[in-house]
């Protein structure tokens, strides 16, 4: 999952690019408005967290100006302030959510899940795909009722393959949604992880792949037809 | 220029006002009631002349009669006793053609001779000026019908007019000499009158300078009610004023004094040898972090305004209900909205913000589906702003006595207030407090969860 994040607290973002990076997302982050919507604009992302004082460009003209150009990604605020008039303001610019600061680092973690969830048609934190589920909330991902041991990045792959289920996600996209902007990209590293999820998820009763390759085009998740 | 003359004009004091104009008023009055009696007097003096000259006039002709040598008879005893005394101031001349008689009276007075005046004529000069004298005279011409023929004459009756004219002049120094000592007194009594009537705001305006050197905390209310109305929104703009300031200096206190605690608490876990309890220090920055919330909101709360635009009710809410159903997405809320058509707001944009964003984000957070919201108008006869009953009711577990009374306890140290419940209704029963407001909560009849009914007085 790659996050947006715009914040001109150096000490903040740093620990929120911390925290959040440990949790498993790909990180970019701006420490002021111009910045943070050159990013918002150039590049596709999973979510945006903005704080609404911003210098430069203010936080409220950047969400703004996102939604005006059709970026449709969630979008959670920051405000120092927490008055119902500032909530109502980001909310109405285009926000989804808000978190008045100080707050803790779960909570955070908690509204960015549950607003990708959201945004990907998902009510609950478990998703489910045929007899595979994932809970965001806790990590845990089971085939046919089993617990599957995955490494972070294949959790990564999988996670985001739930999160577009019936949707043909190419490699590209993957790695641009699994790795930083900076890292030296291998598509093949790609190949090798969901070839090791096909393996630690198969279930020997059914036939059919859960995850399918698309020749060409990438892997698409669908749940199993016969359910 | 023109513009500097106007700012002069408008400048010009309340007192020089009404002087100059009830002065030219009254000079205005005073001198056509002068004019209008000075000529109706003229006129009326002139008409009694005439008639008693015309009296004279016939007087004389019964004292004469024709003789049988057509010639004209006067007799002896004359009805007019006047006429018989020298220089007397009333003469009398009879002329005919063959004819002329002078009164007695006429004796070395010079009179021109009288018109011939053919008969039924009548002429009257007034006034006659012969010689520096003035004279009042009535002509008129008869005629005696004998049988030895008509003796036609012209009987002609003149009255000295110096009386009349000194009677008319001593009538109009009277009468103006009077005018002007009434001009007087009643430019006295007007004085007066202005004095007294401008003396309210001759005392407003010591008042205010009085408020300003610091002397006296606010204006006395013991003014006309024409002033009535503004001594008692100044005083109200001044008592807002003050609750303000006390409420920052107060929010301030209490700031510095419960921020305190928690930081004494962290520095001895701080220098306490041992490991620091990681668990301790954190409670108590989320401690701060609420005192901090807390005090910060309700520093905001701008409280009762006197002179604010009424803001519409409806349109604060759809905003915060869009709010709230965008974050609360997935809990698919029924709102079921009845606002009074024309509810408004007398009071600051931000304190209806947050009444409302408060109570309906706990009604959202508690209700299991549905969530009321009733507005109504609340109009007190003598006041021309109206207030508002809201009423905010949802479906949830509601909120039991005791922690009613808790919520709405007064007297409990502010600090104290945020650690039990959320400091959301703790700033929603400040800004119902700064608004003179009441807020009951009961557990709704119909929905059975918590039923927040606030009164905001106009």
């Amino acid at each position: 999952m790659k996050i947006l994040l715009i914040e001109d607290d150096e000490n903040l973002r740093e620990v929120l690019e911390k925290r959040l990076k440990e949790e498993g997302f790909v990180v970019e982050t701006a420490d002021n408005g111009e910045d943070g919507l050159f990013l918002g604009r150039e590049f596709e992302f999973d979510l945006a967290i903005i704080d609404l004082g911003l210098p430069k460009v203010s936080g409220m003209e950047v969400i703004q100006t996102l939604r005006d150009e059709g970026k449709s990604y969630p979008i959670l605020v920051l405000t120092a302030r927490g008055s119902w008039q500032d909530k109502v303001m980001g909310l109405d610019a285009g926000a989804d959510d808000y978190l008045v600061k100080p707050f803790h680092f779960p909570e955070l973690l908690a509204r960015v899940n549950a607003l990708v969830r959201r945004s990907a048609g998902f009510s609950s934190p478990e998703l489910i795909c045929g007899y595979v589920t994932l809970n965001t909330s806790t990590g845990e991902v089971k085939s046919n009722d089993k617990l599957v041991d995955l490494t972070s990045y294949e959790y990564k792959v999988l996670e985001y393959l739930m999160l577009h289920q019936n949707i043909v996600v190419s490699k590209s996209t993957l790695t641009e949604h699994i790795y930083h902007q900076d890292y030296d990209r291998d598509s093949n590293v790609i190949e090798v992880f969901v070839g090791r999820l096909r393996r630690k998820l198969q279930n020997k009763d059914i036939k059919q792949k859960v995850i399918e390759t698309l020749r060409g085009r990438g892997y698409r998740m669908r749940p199993n037809e016969a359910e | 220029m023109k513009q500097n003359s106007v700012s002069l004009l408008r400048r010009f004091s309340l007192t020089n006002r009404l002087l100059t104009t009830a002065t030219l008023a009254l000079i205005i009055a005073l001198s056509s009631i002068g004019i209008v009696m000075d000529k109706a007097f003229e006129e009326k003096t002139m008409h009694l002349v005439k008639e008693r000259l015309e009296g004279y006039v016939f007087a004389l002709l019964s004292a004469i009669e024709p003789t049988q040598d057509n010639q004209i008879l006067v007799h002896e005893n004359l009805p007019i006793p006047k006429l018989e005394q020298p220089v007397s101031g009333i003469y009398a001349q009879i002329t005919s053609k063959n004819y002329k008689w002078q009164s007695i009276s006429m004796f070395g007075v010079d009179l021109p001779e009288p018109q011939l005046l053919i008969s039924g004529e009548t002429a009257f000069d007034a006034p006659l000026t012969y010689k520096n004298d003035d004279y009042f005279r009535m002509t008129k011409g008869f005629i005696f019908e004998t049988d030895h023929g008509d003796i036609p004459f012209v009987l002609s009756v003149s009255e000295n007019a110096k009386n009349y004219f000194r009677e008319l002049d001593e009538f109009k120094e009277k009468l103006w000499t009077w005018l002007l000592f009434t001009s007087v007194i009643l430019l006295g009594i007007q004085g007066l009158i202005m004095n007294w009537s401008l003396r309210p705001l001759k005392r407003l305006t010591t008042n205010l300078s009085e408020l300003e050197k610091g002397k006296i905390d606010k204006v006395s209310d013991d003014y006309p009610p024409e002033l009535a109305g503004l001594t008692y929104n100044l005083n109200q703009l001044l008592s807002n004023e003050r609750d303000n300031l006390n409420r920052q200096r107060k929010t301030l206190g209490d700031l510095a004094h419960s921020l305190k605690t928690p930081l004494a608490i962290i520095h001895s876990e701080l220098e306490n040898k041992g490991q620091a309890n990681k668990l301790l220090v954190s409670e108590q920055i989320n401690n701060m972090n609420d005192i901090v919330e807390y005090q910060l909101k309700r520093a905001a709360v701008a409280g009762h305004r006197t002179f604010t635009i009424g803001i519409p009710v409806i349109d604060k809410l759809e905003q915060i209900i869009r709010t709230l159903d965008k974050v609360n997405r997935n809990k698919k809320v029924n709102v079921h909205l009845q606002v009074a058509p024309g509810a408004e707001f007398f009071g600051e944009h931000g304190d209806l913000m947050e009444l409302l964003g408060n109570l309906l984000e706990n009604a959202y957070k508690w209700c299991d589906r549905n969530v009321s919201i009733t507005i109504k108008i609340l109009t007190l006869h003598n006041r021309k702003r109206t207030g508002l009953i809201i009423e905010i009711a949802d479906d949830g577990p509601g909120i039991n006595r005791e922690k009613r009374e808790s919520l709405l306890a007064r007297g409990v140290r502010d600090d104290e207030k945020v650690k039990g419940h959320g400091i959301g209704l703790s700033i929603v029963n400040d800004i119902v407090e700064s608004y003179q407001g009441k807020i009951l909560i009961t557990n709704h009849g119909l929905l059975k969860g918590a039923h927040f009914i606030i009164t905001l007085p106009p």
